[in-house]
């Protein structure tokens, strides 16, 4: 049964390909499970725009169409 | 989303490759797996009409090895996920879908020589079979296709 949950998003922000790169951290709350992660993360940058910040740039043009998880970026890490 | 728990950090980063250089947040620049195309990852035919349907007879079990190879979608999840930084999982894949088939067979010296000469070029490291590429291929290329490929390469080497 999917169900609604609170997630810290880590992610690698960096401005351009010659700029020092870091992570940031950020809640997102009330995500449904049922959401791809690709959707999950367009999630993220509604809320984002909202606070008028910058969005997560990412790769989806292979993967979308497939749902698979081949962007150009990956899940490294996962902990409580 | 249904593998994550309420709570849970994820922790997401771009490809990590020396050839994948960072163009902004999550967004890597792949074209080198398209310079190493360019290189070799064709056959040269003359074009026309379609040929007949079985003109060539190919096996079954070749064509399905064939196919099995051109799954690949060139994604770059090899190379991020490789210890190494190698490429060998693509170039192998591209180098198997071409060499089995009788088309592909009168490049495959060459092919092979210069698609592995384009991988080095472009900074991609060696292969050490850890597996690691294979593991997080999401279209499940085998590991028998690098087996291939340095098969290919050798008998290329000693053409020379």
């Amino acid at each position: 049964m999917d169900q609604y949950i609170d997630i810290k998003v880590r992610v690698w922000r960096q401005a351009g390909p010659k700029a020092q790169g870091h992570f940031e951290t950020y809640d997102l709350k009330h995500v449904f499970q049922g959401a791809s992660f690709l959707e999950m993360i367009d999630i993220l940058n509604e809320q984002l725009v909202a606070e008028h910040k910058d969005p997560v740039t990412y790769d989806h043009a292979p993967s979308r169409p497939a749902s698979c998880t081949c962007v150009s970026s990956k899940t490294v890490r996962r902990s409580l | 989303m249904r593998k994550f728990k309420d709570g849970e950090t994820i922790t997401v980063e771009p490809w990590r490759s020396r050839a994948f250089p960072v163009i902004k947040d999550l967004m890597v620049d792949r074209g080198a797996y398209d310079k190493i195309m360019q290189a070799g990852g064709f056959v040269s035919v003359n074009t026309g009409g379609v040929p007949d349907a079985n003109a060539i007879p190919i096996p079954k079990p070749v064509a399905d090895e064939a196919m099995d190879a051109a799954s690949c979608i060139g994604c770059g999840a090899c190379a991020a996920a490789c210890k190494n930084g190698s490429a060998m999982l693509f170039v192998s894949a591209k180098v198997s879908q071409l060499a089995l088939l009788p088309q592909g067979k009168i490049e495959a010296a060459a092919r092979a020589k210069a698609m592995v000469a384009k991988m080095d070029e472009l900074g991609f490291g060696n292969c050490t079979n850890t597996g690691a590429c294979a593991a997080e291929c999401p279209k499940s290329v085998s590991l028998a296709n690098i087996a291939r490929l340095n098969r290919e390469f050798l008998s290329a080497k000693f053409k020379d």
